[in-house]
């Protein structure tokens, strides 16, 4: 080999390497928690008549029907089945230009109560908005997440990735020491998984209900014995647009049930 | 109307058939015994204390629930089948409040068994 | 002699004043404990009780609840092969804990389970649920779920309409307790 050559296929390599690497923590086996779930919690949701989630489906349906606000709106007036939204859900957290800032599904929910219905929003983690929640994700069951981090949301989704990796609390840990470099594996009698987004709002069996993704970062930060932060804060909103993207191309799988 | 109770049987079934009644109540089933730290108070109990099956008004299972079974309880049982009709599953809590689901089984009587 | 002298009685003024100290600066140390302004704790008195009900909830009491399960079968030899507990051998959550209970039997008059009774020994509570079934079943075949707070057995007693008995038990693993 010429002597001129070796210092450039050095510098290829190392190109190569270098843009790689930048895409290593963006690619990395992307599994649903259902893959990490114990066979008796995948028989509950593979059920349908017997996941408790379809409950809450259910219920969300009754209310999507219903006429709320003072202009006498359903949502069922507007937007017709839940599943004529099916494309759009697949992209939340979303950014809302009018507000500046990205936008959980729960949070546009309410904006669409208060803008287009005149009714009053719903309060965070509350039982009408997460019944209406799990039937839209349900109405888009199969379809692939794609949250768009281009743009306006460029700053969120940094700022989320700093969050994923960014050690917290007593225990002293960051989202990536678990779920980016021990899927799969055992932590206290917990099998971990790879934390990804696509199946909430879901019913935990710990929670005995459904709770939002949003919940479920607060229990992270419980479990990591750090001060647990509030829903839908501007942290979280990050880490969901983060942990989203991480999980893009991932079907949503709606009502699943979990530990 | 919103989700509650929810039953589900086959809709036909032979004469003499054993088939399988399915259940689901939507329910907090608190157990009186989890401390809220929050509110500092231990949430009080409220339980579904028992379910009743009649099939065509007559009682072919009851069940006695305690603080030990799960929230949102399912529960699944057999009956054989008689005579068309009805299913009906009754929820009693603790405040003696009555909830029910109920279905329509066809029973085809086959002259060859 | 020193051993004569009555309780109470001081011999000379460096005793009197030894007792007088010792009493009075006990008095003293002690108003000043009482007195003295409290640092502010990290953890309110509100939360250390709170802490304190979360850390000693409901105590289950195996021996109460084998107790329980005595008194049920009340000295009948238990039949073998008549109960059959289809239960998972590690659970990830003890809020579902799925159960599947089957009486092999023939389903007539005198042959079929009148009650079948669940127990989850280390449950605070031990009593789980209470089946009453009767020959129109066809099948004394019951799905349920259960809670669970900690690794244990369950029970689960068929009383037979003929006066016999059968038992059944199986153990679990919980890893995440339930109730808390």
């Amino acid at each position: 080999m010429k002597p001129a050559i070796r210092p450039l296929l050095a510098a290829a390599f190392l190109l190569v390497f270098t843009i790689a690497q930048s895409y290593a923590d963006e690619t990395a086996a992307v599994r649903s928690g259902y893959y990490y779930a114990s066979p008796e919690t995948k028989a509950i949701q593979d059920d349908s008549f017997a996941n408790p989630g379809t409950l809450w489906v259910e219920a969300g349906e009754a209310r999507w029907n219903q006429k709320d606000g003072s202009k006498g709106k359903s949502c069922n007036g507007c937007h017709d089945d839940p599943e004529t939204l099916a494309e759009a859900v697949t992209g939340y957290p979303k950014y809302e230009p009018a507000l500046d800032k990205p936008l959980t599904l729960g949070q546009r929910i309410n904006r669409c109560r208060v803008s287009h219905m005149d009714a009053k929003p719903y309060a965070p983690e509350s039982e009408p908005l997460l019944s209406l929640e799990i039937l839209l994700r349900a109405g888009a069951t199969g379809r692939p997440m794609q949250v768009a981090i281009d743009g306006p949301m460029r700053p969120t989704f940094e700022r989320g990735r700093q969050l994923y990796f960014q050690r917290r609390g007593q225990f002293n840990l960051a989202c990536h020491q678990c779920h980016d470099d021990r899927p799969g594996e055992f932590v206290r009698g917990e099998r971990l998984s790879e934390g990804q987004v696509n199946n909430f709002p879901a019913y935990l069996l710990r929670w005995s209900g459904v709770g939002s993704a949003q919940r479920r970062f607060q229990l992270c930060d419980a479990q990591a014995r750090a001060e647990p932060r509030a829903i839908w804060s501007d942290d979280y909103v990050a880490l969901e647009v983060y942990v989203a993207h991480r999980g893009r191309g991932l079907p949503i799988e709606a009502p699943a049930v979990r530990r | 109307m919103k989700a509650i109770r929810r039953i589900s049987v086959p809709k036909k079934v032979k004469k003499d058939q054993v088939f399988t009644v399915r259940t689901l109540a939507r329910h907090k089933m608190e157990p009186g015994v989890r401390f809220d730290a929050d509110r500092f108070v231990v949430t009080p109990r409220h339980l579904l204390q028992e379910v009743l099956c009649h099939y065509n008004g007559q009682l072919v299972f009851r069940a006695e629930w305690f603080s030990a079974v799960s929230a949102n309880p399912y529960l699944t049982f057999k009956v054989k089948a008689v005579e068309s009709g009805e299913i009906k599953v009754t929820w009693i809590d603790d405040y003696a409040v009555e909830t029910f689901a109920a279905a329509a089984i066809e029973v085809i009587d086959d002259p060859k068994s | 002699m020193v051993s004569d002298r009555p309780e109470g009685h001081v011999r000379d003024s460096f005793e009197q004043r030894r007792r007088l100290l010792v009493s009075g600066g006990a008095t003293v140390i002690a108003l000043l404990a009482a007195l003295t302004p409290r640092p502010a704790s990290a953890i309110s008195w509100r939360n250390k009780l709170a802490l304190f009900r979360r850390a000693f909830p409901v105590q289950p009491d195996r021996t109460e609840a084998l107790r329980m399960v005595d008194y049920v079968v009340d000295g009948r030899a238990p039949r073998a092969d008549l109960v059959t507990l289809e239960i998972p051998d590690l659970v990830e959550n003890g809020e579902v804990v799925p159960i599947k209970i089957s009486v092999d039997c023939a389903m007539t008059a005198d042959d079929y389970p009148q009650i079948v009774h669940i127990f989850a020994l280390d449950n605070p509570y031990p009593e789980v649920a209470r089946y009453h079934l009767f020959p129109e079943n066809g099948d004394a075949e019951i799905d349920m779920r259960c809670r669970m707070r900690k690794s244990s057995e369950i029970v689960a007693v068929a009383e037979m309409s003929d006066g016999s008995v059968g038992v059944a038990e199986r153990h679990v693993d919980v890893t995440l307790g339930a109730c808390s």
